[in-house]
């Protein structure tokens, strides 16, 4: 409907424009007649303007003489010309000095002949001094004898004037020269007449005409190009003038015998030379204005037909244009309030878009994309490699589906999340990605805490298991190894003895197999300490001296790493464990080598251990942590280790767990018969808040010069959290109790308003002990337990859900959590 | 007894030839050309050309060695470049290779030093103040004459020369012809300014460096005439280079053949080969000479 109602208003505009140039042909055709009437104006109007042009021409060609005029009057106040006249004041001889003189000038004259051009071709052909006595001082063209006939008036004594004449092919210009105000000579110029003719007098102008120069007194020699020729002469000679500037001449012009011929003339200021220019005129035929008339009509014909095609055109394409631009509106207002995060990008990996909820939702703002976000900018470094892959085989067309990766915010948080991509399609070619992108943190962060809980459900329950295990199957070990012992030292019989020894050395490996099973089961508490990581190295490396015998140790040790707060009694076990594995694997290495580094890098210690042995097989690459599990001895299928190599199974799950423990990170890389890399990465906790820890707290309302009660047996952490709340920003006034006892001791003589308290503390007072004790005289002072107890951290929601001015905090924990939750709960006391 | 010296003195001249020879290849081996060179007038300008400057810093590239210029003074120059000063016993270090600076080709010179083959004309001139009464001479048949003309006018004036160089009056006899003698203390380049500032009443001057100074003043300096006859310029070597300096002769005619040493004049001192043609002449001869 609204289409065809378009078309009708087009048709109505087509037909106005043909109308509209109808009347334009009729007055044009009105306009031409007019000016036939008025042929006899158009003729004297093509003469003013013929005389204009000649008139300009005749001022370009004065102002070139002046320039000439100008350019000799310079020479004669350089310093060259004057020198030699100076020095010849003097009385100096030309053979001693004054030749050296006059080279100067005669080199400044030469300068001039170079320096001047007009288009390509030197202005000058000859510059020359005459003397007052009218001798050549000097001559360019180094021909003196060969002076031209008509300038040999210049070479008799006495001044001469400043002036330009003709001679021959040239046109002089001379200019007197004085010194100290006398007459001492003349400057004299030569200038090629072609030359100018060439550049300035038969230069193209506004008319087709034939341009001369003369000097007025002569005649003019037509150039060779000429059309014209009049009866009985070839020359325009001065009497033609006589009477005035303007001729009209009856002749011969091209083809035309009968032509009429304008004639001019115009005098070039400051010379005695004259501009003169031929030009046919004729007049215009009634043949001539149909011609015309003809012409403009197919013109205006043409014209209508453009423009109906342009105006029908034009508004078919707006019609289709504001539906798309309708469309596309309407499906970006849905894009941009869909409450899920939105976005566009091209294969150049440039955001093109992004609705308003993915802008909310990774921190950027409108400007930001417009200033040119890249999505590689948006994602985590480790992904990277996986999104690139991704983007590069959507740029073939393919879609292979949602793929989950991590990204980051523009303040630097990370998000785990799944993009939903779809492909983009512009006239047939695949040019970028739209996707929809889905938060999973919340999702993930639940799975892992699932398969946490598993797992520690699963630790319980062999530890359970262990507990009770252990007792029991130590005292049958005992029994058989005192008794195997005991016959083997009566036991003559080698065949005996040799049994016997299997049976104490199976007993022996049995009890290893229990402490590690202990070991692994046991809730060990943390007891951090801080410690510089290098020594403990060594210290390890020390106590496995005998065992690395033969092997090529390799240490990249940072020279001087931030010390570690950390269990150092797990660390050390987690080193153990890890070198014991890489001397196993390296057992049957030709040149084992075995590769120890440590490094930071401001958040986190990085710990490395290398070998070159058998490696992981591939297979076993997700076992490896599994308690009981093992490659050596009996599984040892391959071969890959010495014979008599066994492991208890339990070494890397113990690793692991104290790794876990600490909030740390274990990896590895290996491949078989090349070797093993296992990389741990430890937080570092600073001695004090960092800078931009304190501007992050400043930025909450601070609680200070209050009275802290930390209860804390390890005197390098007491020590780091007394530090933080004494200073800025906090200014508390901390006591501090070592064990229980001082603890109780301490509530009990003095006021506080929060207690730091750590769960296990040495004596027979423990911290719930403390909590109990001061609960019986104050039941609101907040307590913040500081704990890594498994057992502790089970019981915390009973003891919560009783009093709610308690919390706690596990174990380990970095400062600035720390100081946020005292601050916290000081807070919420006031 | 003499029967049994011969043998010494021939091994002894055995042992000591290569320190002759061997010249060339001490510099060679060294890769680098140390010209020794004072600023004056066109020859070392002082700002890192001249014709001089121009010339060695091409000759070393025909050696395909390095250029380093070495500035020294008329006082060090010999010293610099022997290794024994002029005026002491001491052995001082020797700075450079070869003196090329408008070194006057002289024969008190030629004790200390070597001579290259002339490279450039000169001639000693006598140059007065504007002011000063003593006019021009009018050149006449013969340069003995013109010199003679010079001697007429000194009669009871002061001549400024320096010593130890050229331009020392006593070369020339100045003292006989009835002048009273002075010795500039400064910079060969500062006689021109100390006769327009009237602390000289006549001075002597090369050639070369009077049409320097006219040109750049001129109406302020005048030339009286000749005291000498034709002089000729010269790079300075030491005596047991004879190696190096056979290599710059070579050199120098190949720079003659080929034209870039007249390119050099037409640079530094243009109206030269109009003054002294007869020189420039006898190069390009001393080319062709040798070519055939």
């Amino acid at each position: 409907m609204k289409r065809s109602v378009t078309i009708k208003h087009l048709e109505a505009r087509n037909l106005a424009a043909i109308v509209i140039c109808c009347s334009l042909a009729v007055f044009i055709g009105i306009m031409l007649a007019k000016q036939y009437m008025s042929f006899t104006g158009l003729e004297q109007g093509r003469v003013v303007t013929l005389k204009q042009d000649l008139d300009k021409r005749a001022t370009a060609v004065g102002y070139f003489f002046s320039e000439r005029f100008a350019d000799l009057e310079h020479i004669g106040t350089t310093r060259a010309l004057k020198g030699y006249f100076e020095n010849l004041a003097l009385g100096m001889s030309m053979k001693y000095g004054l030749r050296s003189s006059l080279f100067a000038a005669a080199r400044q004259l030469s300068m001039l002949m170079t320096s001047k051009t007009i288009g390509r071709d030197p202005i000058y052909s000859r510059l020359v001094f005459i003397t007052g006595q009218g001798d050549i001082l000097i001559d360019t063209l180094g021909a003196p004898d060969d002076f031209p006939g008509f300038c040999r008036r210049l070479l008799t004594p006495g001044e001469k004037p400043r002036e330009t004449f003709w001679n021959g092919s040239d046109i002089v210009v001379s200019v007197p020269f004085y010194f100290k105000e006398t007459y001492a000579g003349q400057l004299v110029s030569f200038l090629p007449f072609d030359t100018i003719d060439r550049h300035l007098v038969r230069q193209s102008g506004g008319s087709s005409g034939v341009y001369g120069m003369t000097a007025g007194t002569d005649p003019l020699l037509l150039p060779d190009r000429a059309p014209l020729r009049l009866p009985g002469t070839d020359r325009i000679t001065p009497e033609l003038f006589a009477d005035g500037d303007v001729r009209t001449l009856e002749g011969e012009w091209h083809d035309k015998a009968d032509a009429r011929i304008i004639a001019m003339r115009t005098h070039i200021p400051g010379t005695p030379f004259y501009i003169i220019s031929l030009n046919q005129t004729e007049s215009l035929s009634g043949e001539n204005i149909f011609a015309i008339m003809v012409a403009f009509v197919l013109l205006i014909g043409v014209g209508i037909f453009f423009i109906w095609r342009a105006a029908t055109q034009k508004l078919i394409y707006g019609v289709r244009l504001e539906a798309s631009r309708q469309s596309e509106k309407h499906f970006r207002d849905l894009v941009e309030f869909l409450p899920i995060p939105v976005g566009e990008y091209g294969f150049d990996f440039k955001i093109r878009y992004a609705n308003r909820e993915a802008l909310a939702f990774f921190g950027y703002t409108r400007t930001d994309i417009d200033a040119g976000i890249r999505i590689t900018d948006l994602i985590q470094e480790a992904d990277l490699e996986k999104v690139t892959g991704r983007i590069a085989v959507f740029e073939q067309g393919e879609n292979p589906g949602p793929i989950d990766v991590n990204v980051r915010r523009k303040d630097g948080k990370k998000i785990w999340g799944r993009a939903i991509p779809t492909l983009i399609y512009e006239n047939g070619a695949c040019t970028g990605v739209r996707t929809c992108f889905i938060d999973m943190t919340q999702r993930r962060k639940s799975e892992q805490a699932s398969i946490m809980a598993a797992e520690q459900e699963k630790y319980a329950l062999v530890g359970q298991v262990a507990g009770k295990m252990a007792h029991d199957f130590n005292n049958i070990l005992g029994a058989i190894m005192g008794n195997a012992d005991l016959t083997l030292m009566d036991c003559q019989d080698p065949e005996i003895r040799k049994t016997l020894r299997i049976i104490l050395e199976q007993a022996k490996r049995g009890n290893i197999l229990t402490r590690n099973l202990v070991a692994f089961a046991k809730d060990q508490e943390i007891k951090e300490k801080y410690f510089n990581i290098n020594r403990k190295m060594d210290l390890v490396l020390n106590l496995l001296k005998k065992e690395l015998e033969g092997i090529t140790i390799i240490k990249n040790y940072e020279k001087s790493p931030p010390e570690l707060l950390a269990d150092p009694g797990m660390i050390e076990h987690t080193l153990v464990n890890l070198i014991h594995n890489a001397i196993h694997a390296m057992g049957k290495t030709d040149h084992p080598v075995l590769g120890l580094e440590t490094r930071s890098d401001g958040n986190s210690l990085i710990i490395c251990i290398q070998d070159n042995g058998c490696g992981i097989p591939k297979m076993h690459a997700k076992d490896i942590y599994s308690p009981s599990f093992s490659l050596k001895g009996s599984r040892d299928l391959t071969k890959s280790y010495l014979p008599g190599t066994k492991g208890t199974g339990y070494g890397l799950s113990n690793v692991k767990k104290y790794i876990d423990k600490h909030k740390g990170g274990i990896s590895f890389i290996s491949s078989e018969d090349r070797g093993t890399r296992f990389t741990i990465t430890l937080p570092l906790v600073a001695k004090t808040l960092l800078p931009d820890e304190k501007e992050g707290l400043m930025k909450k309302p601070v609680v200070r010069k209050k009275r802290i009660l930390i209860v804390e047996d390890e005197p390098a952490i007491s020590m780091v959290l007394e530090k933080i709340l004494t200073s800025d920003p906090f200014y508390h006034t901390v006591r501090l109790a070592e064990d229980g006892t001082a603890a109780i001791e301490l509530s009990d003589c003095e006021p506080f308003d929060l207690v730091s308290l750590d769960y296990m503390l040495p004596g027979r007072v423990n911290g719930l002990d403390v909590y109990t004790h001061i609960r019986k005289t104050n039941k609101t002072m907040p307590v913040l337990f500081i704990s890594g107890n498994i057992r502790f951290l089970e019981s915390m929601d009973v003891l919560k859900a009783s009093d709610p001015h308690m919390d706690h905090l596990s174990k380990p924990f970095e400062n600035l959590a720390y100081a946020d939750k005292i601050n916290q709960w000081l807070q919420m006391a006031q | 007894m003499a029967r049994y010296l011969w043998p010494f003195f021939l091994l002894t001249w055995l042992f000591s030839y290569p320190a002759w020879g061997g010249d060339l290849d001490d510099v060679r081996a060294r890769g680098v050309v140390r010209h020794l060179g004072i600023p004056y007038a066109h020859f070392v300008t002082g700002s890192g050309d001249g014709l001089d400057t121009d010339i060695i810093r091409l000759f070393a590239t025909s050696l395909g060695l390095s250029y380093v210029h070495v500035p020294t003074t008329w006082k060090d120059a010999v010293g610099d470049l022997t290794g024994n000063p002029m005026d002491s016993r001491k052995k001082v270090e020797v700075k450079g290779d070869l003196l090329a600076n408008g070194v006057t080709i002289l024969e008190w010179r030629k004790r200390f030093f070597c001579f290259s083959t002339p490279v450039f004309p000169s001639q000693i001139w006598l140059i007065a103040g504007a002011d000063d009464p003593v006019t021009p001479i009018v050149p006449g048949d013969g340069l003995e004459k013109d010199i003679s003309r010079v001697r007429n006018k000194l009669r009871g004036r002061e001549v400024t020369g320096m010593a130890r160089t050229c331009l020392d009056p006593g070369l020339y006899g100045l003292e006989a012809a009835g002048a009273s003698i002075r010795y500039f203390n400064g910079q060969l380049n500062d006689l021109a300014p100390a006769v327009m500032n009237k602390d000289a009443q006549l001075v002597l001057m090369d050639a070369p460096d009077a049409l320097v100074a006219i040109e750049k003043w001129p109406g302020r300096l005048k030339v009286i005439g000749p005291v000498s006859d034709p002089q000729h310029m010269g790079v300075a070597f030491r005596k047991n280079t004879p190696e190096l300096k056979a290599a710059f002769n070579r050199f120098f005619r190949k720079l003659v053949a080929d034209g870039t040493y007249q390119k050099l004049v037409e640079k530094y001192y243009p109206v030269f080969p109009v003054y002294y043609p007869r020189f420039f002449a006898g190069l390009t001869g001393m080319d062709s000479r040798n070519n055939k």
